[in-house]
C-alpha cells in the first residue's frame, strides 16, 4: 500500500493548514466576548486527565498551558504564577481532548408543513447552520470537525475562514464539498447530480480549487464516478468519504476510499437483487441483518476494509433516537432540557412530533443498531479505525454538539470502555486528518485543545455533558455564554 | 493631608474610644467568592477565587477551600458565580460637581461661546449648595458603576468637592472615596469672552489665580485652608516655569501632589521642568517629553472620553442638523486618530500613565457612571489592551494618586473595595460598563448577581 502511504503524508502537509494556533490577540470582538480564560498562560491545578489515547484516567495532575499549546504535564501541585497567568483549581474536573467531530453538518433539515402526524410537503431542505451550528459544536467540545457533505460549501469556506481569522466563534473545519451524489430519483433540490467520471473528477477539482479539504460520495454515485472522485482528490492530498448504497463497502475499498459513513448501516453487498451501481431497495437493511459478526462474511469485509485502510465512522445517535434504548417511560430517551432550549420554535416543534409517533419506523431498529454497535467493535478489536461523528440535522433531537456528546455515550453503549470511546471521537479523527502530532490527546507540546467538565467521564459516561470551558489554541470559552448566544436559533440560522 | 490629619489628632481622644469599641465588639467579616478574581498587575486569574473582609479592609486572598478554613464559623457569604473580580476602579479625573447639558444647535452657532459657556454658566446660576446635591447624585452614579475612588479635579465652587468627600465618608450619603482639588489654579482662559461681570464671579468662585511666584504660593495656601487633597492647576502657555516651581515647592511642602492640564508642548514642557507629579490630558505630548516624564517618574494621565467618537454620541440626543453631524464627524475622526497615534507612542515611551474620564457632561439616557465608563470601549479602540486598560484604572491610578497602599489591587491589608462583572474584562473590555457587583469598605453598594 505504497500509494496509501504517500496520500498520508501529503494529507498532512494540506490539513496543516486547518490549525494554526489562535493567540488571544487575532481574536475579534464577536469571539472574546464568548472567553473565560484569555491570558497568555494558564495553569490547570489537580484535575483528573484523560489523554485520548484510551490510557486509564491519570488523577491530580497540573497541566501548563502558554502560547495556545500544552507546555507541561505534571504531578497536582499549588503552583505560584508569573506574571499573565490564570490558575484554574479543577479539583473534581476532568478534561478530554477536544472532540474530532468527523460527521459534524452545519446544515438543519427543514420539512415544510410538518403536521403532527409527521407528514410534510416537499422539498425538504437543508438550511444552513452557519451562526448557531458552530457555536453549539464549540460549546459542547468540538474543536475540530468535518463537514461532512455540504448544500452550499461557499459558505461553509467563508464560515472556516471567519472562524481561522478570529472573526467568529467555532471550531477548526475540514470544509466537506458538495454531495458528490450520481444520477437518481434523489428528489433533493441541493444536491447536483454527477453525469460521468469526467464530471465527478472536475466538480473534486473545482472544489478543491477553492479550498475544500474533503469529499463524500452519495448514495447514488457510480464505481466509475466514485473512482475518478478519488483519484483526483489523492492527487490533490485530499480523502474523500462516503455514505454509500449504489456501490458495496469493498468495491468501495478497493477503488480507494478514505472512509466510509454511518457505521455498517449502508453497506449493501448481501441485499437481494443489489445490482451493480444502483442503490438497493432495502438500502443495506438487509446485510447488515445478516452481518453477523463472527462469520466469514464479516471476516472477509472487516479485514478488507482494513487492508485498504479505510476508516469507519460510527453515527450512532441519528439512528438511536427512534430506538427504545436506554429507554423512557414511553420507550425513547428524552433529549436533554439545553437541547429543547437550543432549538427554534419550528425545530422543537419538530422534534416533539418525530417522539410523540406511536411506533418506530422500523420494527428491527433495536436489532439493528445492535449489531451495527457489534460490528463496530470488532471492527476496533481487528484493528480497524474507528471515527466518531453524530450526523446531527435536527431529526429525532439529534443537534450539533450536544449530539458529539451522545455518540460518546452510545459508544460506551456499544460496549466500549469509556476511555476507548473519548479516544474514538478525539485521537482517531485527528489520526485520520494526519493531525495526531498537533491534537487529538493531551501531551505537552501538542495545541491547547481540550475540554473541562465538572466530573468523571471515566467512571460516569454523562459527566462529558457538564461541559463549562472549551479550551481550543489556549483560549478558554465559556460553554454557557456560547449557548445562551444560540438559545431558541437552532432550526432558524 | 498632613493638615486634616493635625486637625483630627485633636479629636484623638474620640477616636481612640472608637477603636476600643471595635476592638471589644466582634469583628465585622465577609467572605465573597467568585468563579474569577483577576489581578490587574500581573494579569493573573485565579478560578475560584474567594476573598475574606474584616472590618473593612482584605484579610485573606486564595482559592475558597483555603480561605473558607481561615474564616470563622458562620461567616456571612457572598457567591457571586462564576463572575470576575476586580478591584473597585479609580477615576483619576472627573467632574462631579459639573453636569453640561449640550447646548441647542442654535446656542452652539449663535452664541460666541455656545459650546462651553452653558457649562460655566452652571457655575454662578445654580447656588453651590444645589451644585453639592448635584455631586452628591452623579458621586452615587460613579459608585454604583463601579467607581470606588475618584479624583475630583476642579469645576466645583470653592470647597464643594471637598464638602461631598466629607459627607461620604462621614456616611451621609453615598459615593467613592474623593481626592478634591477644589479651586483650579489658573491665569486665563474659560471665561474670557464672557460678559465681563458674569467671567469675574466665575472666576472667584471656581479658581484661584496665579500671579506670579508669590501669588501662585498663596493659591496653593488659599485651597490648603479648604483642606484639599491635591492641587490642580491648568496651563495653557500662560503661567510660567517659576510660578509653576512655585507651586509644586508649597503643594509638595504640604505633602499635596500637584496636577496640571496641559494640552501644548509648551504647557507640557513648563510642567514637566517644574516637576509636578501628574500631566493631565497631555495631547500634544512629544516623544522627547514622554522620555522625561519618564525620567522624572511623572504620570500622564490621559483622558480617553474623546478618543471614539464622543462628539457623535453625545449630539445623537439633540435634533441637529446634517451640517453639524459631519463637523462633528470631522471632529471625531480627527480625535481618533490622534488618539490612537499617541496611545501606541505612550505604550511605547514607557511612561507611567492612568486614565481619568474627564467627564463633565449631562450624557442622556446614562446616569454619570455609564457616561464614565464608555471610556474603556474608547479607549480600546484607541489601540491599548484591555490590560492595560485595567492597571491604567486600577494599580496605575492608585500609584499616581499616592493611594497605593490603600487602594487600586485586591490584596491583604488593602480597603475592601472591590467589583465584580460577569465576564472576561481582558476578552471584552466593554464588560467594564457592566459593573453587576460593586462593594466599598466591604460594604455591598449593589449586587445584581445571583446567588448560588
Amino acid at each position: 500500500m505504497r500509494s496509501w502511504r504517500l496520500f498520508f503524508c501529503l494529507a498532512a502537509l494540506s490539513c496543516s493548514q486547518l490549525a494554526d494556533a489562535q493567540g488571544i490577540d487575532a481574536l475579534g470582538p464577536q469571539v472574546r466576548k464568548y472567553l473565560s480564560v484569555s491570558t497568555p498562560r494558564v495553569i490547570l491545578e489537580h484535575v483528573q486527565v484523560i489523554d485520548g489515547t484510551g490510557a486509564a484516567p491519570a488523577p491530580d495532575r497540573n497541566i501548563s498551558i502558554e502560547g495556545g499549546k500544552i507546555t507541561a504535564i505534571s504531578p497536582g501541585a499549588d503552583q505560584s504564577p508569573s506574571d499573565g497567568t490564570t490558575i484554574l483549581n479543577l479539583r473534581g474536573y476532568s478534561v478530554m481532548p477536544g472532540i474530532v467531530g468527523m460527521h459534524d453538518h452545519l446544515f438543519y433539515i427543514a420539512l415544510p408543513n410538518l403536521g403532527a402526524d409527521y407528514s410534510f410537503d416537499a422539498p425538504a431542505l437543508f438550511v444552513q447552520m452557519s451562526f448557531s451550528a458552530p457555536r453549539l459544536y464549540l460549546a459542547n467540545g468540538v474543536t475540530t470537525l468535518r463537514t461532512a457533505g455540504s448544500v452550499d460549501a461557499y459558505t461553509d469556506l467563508r464560515l472556516k475562514q471567519a472562524i481561522e481569522t478570529g472573526v467568529l466563534p467555532g471550531p477548526h473545519l475540514d470544509v466537506t464539498g458538495p454531495y458528490l451524489e450520481g444520477a437518481s430519483d434523489n428528489r433533493n433540490l441541493q444536491m447536483r447530480q454527477l453525469t460521468g467520471p469526467e464530471d465527478a473528477r472536475q466538480t473534486v477539482a473545482y472544489w478543491a480549487d477553492r479550498g475544500v479539504t474533503s469529499f463524500k460520495a452519495y448514495k447514488n454515485i457510480t464505481r466509475d464516478e466514485l473512482s475518478a472522485a478519488v483519484k483526483e482528490a489523492h492527487k490533490r492530498g485530499l480523502k474523500v468519504t462516503g455514505h454509500l448504497c449504489s456501490v458495496t463497502f469493498v468495491e468501495a475499498a478497493e477503488i480507494g476510499i478514505d472512509n466510509l459513513e454511518h457505521g455498517f448501516f449502508v453497506n449493501t453487498e448481501l441485499d437481494p437483487g443489489k445490482k451493480p451501481d444502483t442503490c438497493s431497495a432495502s438500502g443495506g437493511d438487509y446485510t447488515l441483518e445478516h452481518m453477523t459478526p463472527g462469520s466469514p462474511e464479516a471476516n472477509r469485509l472487516i479485514a478488507t476494509l482494513i487492508s485498504h485502510h479505510v476508516a469507519i465512522t460510527s453515527t450512532l445517535p441519528g439512528t438511536a433516537a427512534s430506538v427504545p434504548i436506554n429507554a423512557s417511560v414511553d420507550g425513547r430517551a428524552p433529549v436533554r432540557p439545553a437541547v429543547l432550549e437550543a432549538m427554534a420554535p419550528s425545530a422543537r416543534e419538530a422534534y416533539l412530533y418525530s417522539r410523540n409517533r406511536s411506533r418506530p419506523p422500523q420494527s428491527n431498529a433495536a436489532d439493528l443498531l445492535r449489531r451495527d454497535m457489534d460490528l463496530e467493535r470488532a471492527f476496533v478489536a481487528a484493528g480497524g479505525l474507528l471515527l466518531a461523528g453524530p450526523d446531527p440535522v435536527g431529526i429525532g433531537g439529534n443537534i450539533p454538539g450536544f449530539g458529539d456528546q451522545r455518540e460518546i455515550e452510545l459508544l460506551v453503549e456499544a460496549g466500549f470502555p469509556a476511555v476507548q470511546a473519548i479516544r474514538i471521537a478525539t485521537l482517531n479523527g485527528a489520526i485520520y486528518l494526519g493531525r495526531q502530532e498537533q491534537i487529538g490527546s493531551i501531551a505537552a507540546g501538542k495545541n491547547a485543545d481540550f475540554v473541562v467538565m465538572k466530573g468523571d467521564p471515566a467512571t460516569r459516561i454523562t459527566d462529558i455533558e457538564n461541559v463549562e470551558i472549551v479550551f481550543k489554541d489556549g483560549v478558554g470559552y465559556d460553554t454557557k455564554k456560547l449557548l445562551d448566544s444560540v438559545k431558541g436559533h437552532y432550526g432558524e440560522y | 493631608m498632613r493638615k486634616r490629619l493635625t486637625l483630627v489628632a485633636a479629636l484623638g481622644v474620640a477616636l481612640f474610644s472608637t477603636g476600643q469599641l471595635a476592638a471589644q465588639s466582634p469583628a465585622l467579616v465577609t467572605l465573597v467568592k467568585a468563579g474569577r478574581l483577576l489581578d490587574p498587575r500581573t494579569g493573573n486569574v485565579l478560578s475560584p477565587a474567594a476573598v475574606l473582609i474584616e472590618n473593612g479592609k482584605i484579610k485573606e486572598v486564595g482559592s475558597p477551600s483555603r480561605v473558607q478554613a481561615d474564616a470563622p464559623a458562620g461567616v456571612q457569604t457572598i457567591d457571586l458565580g462564576s463572575a470576575t473580580l476586580l478591584p473597585g476602579l479609580i477615576d483619576p479625573h472627573t467632574h462631579l460637581l459639573l453636569d453640561v447639558i449640550v447646548p441647542a444647535e442654535a446656542e452652539i452657532a449663535r452664541r460666541f461661546n455656545g459650546e462651553f459657556a452653558p457649562g460655566l454658566l452652571l457655575a454662578i446660576v445654580e447656588s453651590p449648595s444645589k451644585r453639592v446635591l448635584l455631586g452628591a447624585q452623579l458621586a452615587r452614579e460613579d459608585l454604583e458603576s463601579g467607581f470606588t475612588t475618584v479624583r475630583n479635579v476642579g469645576h466645583s465652587g470653592i470647597d464643594g468637592d471637598v464638602a461631598l468627600r466629607d459627607a461620604i465618608n462621614a456616611g451621609r450619603v453615598p459615593g467613592p472615596r474623593i481626592l478634591a482639588s477644589g479651586r483650579k489654579l489658573f491665569k486665563n482662559g474659560y471665561v474670557q469672552g464672557l460678559n465681563p461681570a458674569l467671567a469675574k464671579a466665575i472666576r472667584r468662585q471656581e479658581f484661584l489665580e496665579v500671579n506670579g511666584p508669590d501669588g501662585a504660593r498663596q493659591a496653593v495656601k488659599d485651597n490648603i485652608f479648604y483642606d484639599v487633597d491635591l492641587i490642580k492647576v491648568a496651563i495653557d502657555d500662560d503661567i510660567s516655569v517659576a510660578e509653576m516651581t512655585a507651586i509644586v515647592e508649597e503643594a509638595h511642602r504640604q505633602q499635596l501632589r500637584v496636577a496640571v492640564h496641559a494640552i501644548s508642548a509648551g504647557s507640557i514642557q513648563t510642567a514637566i521642568d517644574a516637576g509636578v507629579d501628574s500631566i493631565e490630558h497631555g495631547n500634544d505630548v512629544t516623544d522627547e517629553q514622554l522620555k522625561l516624564m519618564r525620567d522624572k517618574g511623572i504620570f500622564l494621565d490621559l483622558t480617553p472620553t474623546w478618543y471614539d467618537g464622543f462628539w457623535t454620541k453625545i449630539h445623537e440626543t439633540i435634533t441637529v442638523s446634517p451640517t453639524l453631524r459631519s463637523a462633528n464627524a470631522a471632529r471625531d475622526d480627527r480625535n481618533r486618530k490622534r488618539a490612537a497615534a499617541r496611545v501606541q507612542r505612550v505604550l511605547k515611551s514607557g511612561v507611567k500613565f492612568a486614565t481619568g474620564s474627564d467627564m463633565c457632561w449631562f450624557y442622556p439616557g446614562k446616569t454619570r457612571g455609564q457616561a464614565t465608563a464608555t471610556m474603556f470601549p474608547a479607549l480600546q479602540s484607541s489601540g491599548m489592551p484591555p490590560l492595560d486598560i485595567l492597571r491604567a484604572v486600577t494599580t496605575n491610578a492608585a500609584e499616581m494618586l499616592g493611594w497605593q497602599d490603600r487602594v487600586g489591587a485586591v490584596e491583604p491589608g488593602k480597603l475592601a473595595d472591590l467589583v465584580a462583572v460577569a465576564g472576561d474584562p481582558i476578552a471584552d473590555i466593554s464588560e467594564l460598563e457592566r459593573v453587576r457587583f460593586v462593594m466599598k469598605d466591604g460594604q455591598v453598594v449593589r449586587n445584581d448577581l445571583a446567588s448560588h
